[in-house]
């Protein structure tokens, strides 16, 4: 019995399939994600990974097959939903609230984790938990100099730093991360880079980069997306030994 | 009398449809909400007033006259006023056009006095021709050909023509159209200057008609933005047939039922906005 | 500067408490204007009819603040929940025989809110355009369905007969409107503060959140749909209280009250005085009433146009308002000085 809730896997799908119009952006995929996992999500461009990411959270609702979080089936479920089951993501552009703070932007994922989003009866400034775990977050993704100012006056390296700052706010166990590094110069990636590596061992991670090094370092399974479909799926010794991915991703060459 | 309720009620529809046309195509490229419309509307009826009353230029010129001279008054509105406002949000959009009827409804009760003024219509308009075995008013008569003109002319050029293309391709996907070379900010000032075109060509039709006084600008507005809501933007086809719908209904239900019409129109309206808010013809 | 983990952690803490109550802390200031409005009756009795309006106008520009200033959603019909409190007060008196003002005032407010929780379910589905269409049509809906039922609400000759006992059983309504005042003034005050303590409130700091970023809102978890129409109905309510505040003020209403033009001034009011900051209606909603009371003593060609011109000039070089000028020019100075 425990045995078999250990094995479940927290997040999967089977046989997911979405259209738009003629064109199949994500064929029956299926995928599992395990407690603790580190998965990467790579592909060429247009390979449907965001469309991925989108039904996986419930933005998208697929034509066929199921998601499911741990053994609930959440194809009904709203995104809104799929966030009270331990489901955040972070998006490939910015998605922040940009004339808040960077406090009020990461309290209010706080007060919605704490339930108490909708609270008429209390003063901000009484819920002493919700300013207590988002300046721990803050902390932990070094914001503390930033933490008082608009996001609109935040470097983008920064603003990206937020965005996954907003999604631990949740403390999810599954975290989708859309292509955290977007737009960030290889030079100024260190912080984020940091972030991700350190984070909880106990969060299951799907990630989709591009950077290939980083994924080869920081993933334990890696999926490989092409035109919508599985093209292959293993360990990164594997995925690099792989001579389909090497001919339709790496240009040819092995990966070192 | 059914017959020529019908009738009223088509010439209606086609001064609803002039009126409402160039306001979806500008919202609809755009993406203003432009509530000054029918400020537009409302200086080319007493530009027609003037050139007609005061002046004696024949009828079909006058009528042309006022329509190119407020497209042509509309440019520095678009480049001084609406250009600062294409980014910003609703409520500054929404407010800016009314401050803007506002202003335009004193300076119209200023300059021609609050009363209703009418045009005087040469003989040819004013009498009546005989169809299906009946008398119509000509000036009706001559409504409804001027909107199926327009409608015709809209349609070609918006099919057939390079400008109509290009409008199309803004309409779908602005940033794609400029990323193909399309200078934007020439089309919205083109394509504003053809909506003002219009809008004063409906309200110079609609003098004799519905009446003309400083709340012109205002008075037609809700209808007017329900034709361009249940038609669907930046659509001629289905702002046509949101006008036709509207405009016998609005003139039917006025005639059997006088105290409640207006109710009867807009509670229906208000079930097709929500049920197919992308317009009648559009995609749910 | 080595500061010592823990130590880090507290200023975090304190910084942020320091930064909440810097953003919904009351201050002194805040006292001055119920001050004067106190005062007002006593130095100018003979204004106290216009007074009343302004508070009546405050509250109804307030109402609209908690949607278009804190969530960001823009109506052109909230003279809808204005009207049906207003015709909810004046029906109970004129037309039921009950004068006691506060429960007609409470009946207003419940129609009100009732009537924004069902016209909300449907409209809050809606975005952008298409919202402020629907608002628009439904408004103009309410509107005429009043003109034709002329029988009930008096139409554009009015509703007659509205009489109202004494407030309390002990004050009688006096000509110049000094009772009338003070009511105004009660119920603006009581649900000025309510507003001012919810705008610190995690609910109120949702509807931001939602203005903002309506994507990331839900994938934070938020019932968008739901958050909004509750603020929508709290909306509501106080806009039918003020409606019901102008009805036994004026004991007489025409269908005026459901009409467009109150819509499109009322957001006139707010963007004058600035959005989303609960002072700028009322510092809107003063400016604009006393403005057109004195422009339209010369003539309402000159109101007309002056409004027009001031929205225009407002939109163009001052978007946050009033109050957001003088924070500007107050910021201008201290960097001068510093």
């Amino acid at each position: 019995m425990t045995a078999a809730a250990a094995s479940a896997p927290l997040l999967s799908t089977a046989g997911l399939s979405i259209s738009f119009g003629a064109l199949k952006v994500v064929q029956s995929v299926d995928f599992r994600l395990d407690r603790g996992a580190r998965h990467a999500l790579i592909g060429p461009n247009g390979a449907g990974k965001t469309t991925f990411i989108n039904l996986l959270s419930g933005v998208l609702r697929p034509a066929r097959g199921i998601v499911c979080i741990g053994n609930l089936e959440v194809n009904r479920l709203s995104v809104e939903q799929r966030v009270r089951c331990g489901l955040a993501r972070t998006f490939q552009i910015s998605q922040l609230f940009r004339n808040l703070t960077v406090f009020e932007n990461v309290s209010l994922a706080v007060m919605r984790r704490r339930g108490v989003g909708m609270s008429m009866f209390r003063r901000c400034s009484s819920h002493a938990v919700v300013t207590q775990d988002a300046m721990d977050i803050i902390g932990t993704l070094g914001l503390d100099d930033e933490a008082f100012q608009p996001i609109r006056e935040l470097s983008y390296g920064k603003q990206r730093l937020v965005e996954l700052a907003i999604a631990l706010g949740l403390r999810p166990r599954i975290l989708l991360l859309d292509e955290p590094m977007a737009g960030i110069p290889i030079g100024e990636r260190g912080p984020i880079l940091d972030v991700v590596a350190k984070l909880d061992p106990e969060i299951a991670i799907l990630i989709v980069e591009h950077d290939i090094d980083f994924v080869f370092q920081f993933a334990s399974q890696i999926t490989v997306l092409a035109n919508g479909s599985v093209l292959a799926r293993g360990t990164p010794a594997e995925i690099a030994a792989d001579v389909a991915v090497a001919e339709m991703y790496l240009g040819g060459g092995s990966h070192e | 009398m059914a017959l020529s309720i019908f009738f009223d009620g088509i010439a209606y529809a086609m001064i609803l449809f002039v009126l409402a046309v160039g306001l979806s195509i500008t919202m609809g490229l755009m993406g203003v909400i432009n509530l000054a419309h029918g400020a537009f509307a409302m200086a080319g009826g007493y530009l027609a007033v003037v050139l007609i009353n005061r002046l004696a230029v024949p009828f079909v010129p006058a009528l042309l006259l006022a329509v190119a001279l407020v497209a042509v008054l509309s440019v520095p509105f678009e480049r001084m006023l609406y250009a600062a406002i294409y980014g910003r949000g609703e409520l500054d959009q929404v407010l800016m056009t009314i401050g803007l009827t506002l202003m335009s409804m004193a300076v119209a009760t200023y300059l021609f006095g609050p009363g209703p003024v009418t045009l005087k219509l040469p003989g040819a308009l004013d009498g009546t021709v005989p169809a299906f075995g009946r008398e119509f008013p000509s000036y009706r008569a001559f409504i409804v050909g001027v909107g199926a003109a327009v409608f015709a002319a809209l349609w070609f050029s918006f099919e057939r023509t390079v400008l109509g293309a290009k409008i199309r391709a803004a309409v779908d996907n602005r940033a794609m159209a400029e990323a193909a070379g399309i200078n934007t900010a020439r089309l919205f000032t083109l394509t504003f200057a053809l909506g003002c075109g219009l809008a004063a060509l409906g309200g110079a039709l609609a003098v004799n008609v519905v009446g003309l006084t400083p709340r012109f600008a205002i008075q037609y507005l809700v209808v007017v933005l329900a034709v361009v809501a249940v038609g669907g933007l930046g659509t001629i086809g289905g702002t046509m047939a949101a006008a036709l719908v509207i405009g016998v209904a609005d003139v039917a239900a006025r005639y059997f039922f006088p105290g409640a019409s207006a109710f009867l129109i807009y509670a229906p309206l208000l079930l097709v906005m929500l049920l197919r808010p992308r317009g009648l013809l559009g995609k749910v | 500067m080595e500061r010592s983990e823990r130590g880090a952690d507290t200023s975090g803490v304190s910084a942020a408490e320091r930064f909440l109550k810097g953003r919904d802390g009351l201050r002194a200031i805040e006292a001055l204007p119920w001050l004067a409005a106190i005062a007002f009756p006593i130095a100018f009795p003979d204004c106290a009819l216009l007074g009343t309006h302004v508070l009546i106008m405050m509250l109804f520009a307030l109402s609209l603040d908690v949607i278009v200033g804190y969530a960001g959603i823009v109506t052109l019909g909230h003279a809808a929940y204005f009207g049906v409190g207003a015709y909810t007060a004046g029906l109970v008196s004129a037309r039921l025989g009950w004068s006691e003002p506060i429960s007609g005032l409470l009946a207003a407010g419940i129609a009100a809110g009732a009537f924004g929780l069902v016209t909300g379910s449907v409209l809050l589905r809606y975005q952008h355009l298409a919202l402020i269409m629907l608002t628009l049509v439904l408004s103009t809906m309410v509107f005429e369905l009043a003109n034709a039922w002329a029988d009930l609400t008096g139409g554009w000759d009015g509703l007659m007969g509205i009489q109202l006992g004494p407030l309390l059983g002990l004050f009688e309504w006096d000509l110049r409107g000094l009772t009338s005042y003070g009511y105004a003034l009660t119920v603006l005050m009581a649900s000025f503060w309510w507003l001012r303590f919810l705008s610190a409130s995690p609910f109120m700091q949702g509807l931001r959140g939602i203005r903002e970023n309506r994507a990331r809102m839900r994938a934070i978890g938020t019932p968008i749909t739901f958050h909004l129409l509750i603020a929508f109905t709290l909306s509501a309510t106080l806009a039918g209280v003020a409606g019901a505040l102008f009805a036994q003020a004026n004991a007489f209403i025409t269908i005026e009250v459901l009409g467009f033009e109150r819509s499109a001034a009322v957001l006139t009011m707010l963007l004058l005085g600035g959005v989303g900051r609960l002072y700028g209606a009322l510092a809107g909603a003063l400016v604009f009433i006393v403005a057109a009371d004195w422009l339209a003593k010369m003539s309402p060609i000159y109101w007309e146009f002056g409004v027009g011109l001031l929205l225009v000039l407002v939109v163009l070089l001052y978007p946050n308002g009033l109050l957001g000028a003088i924070e500007r020019v107050r910021a201008q100075c201290r960097r001068r000085s510093a």
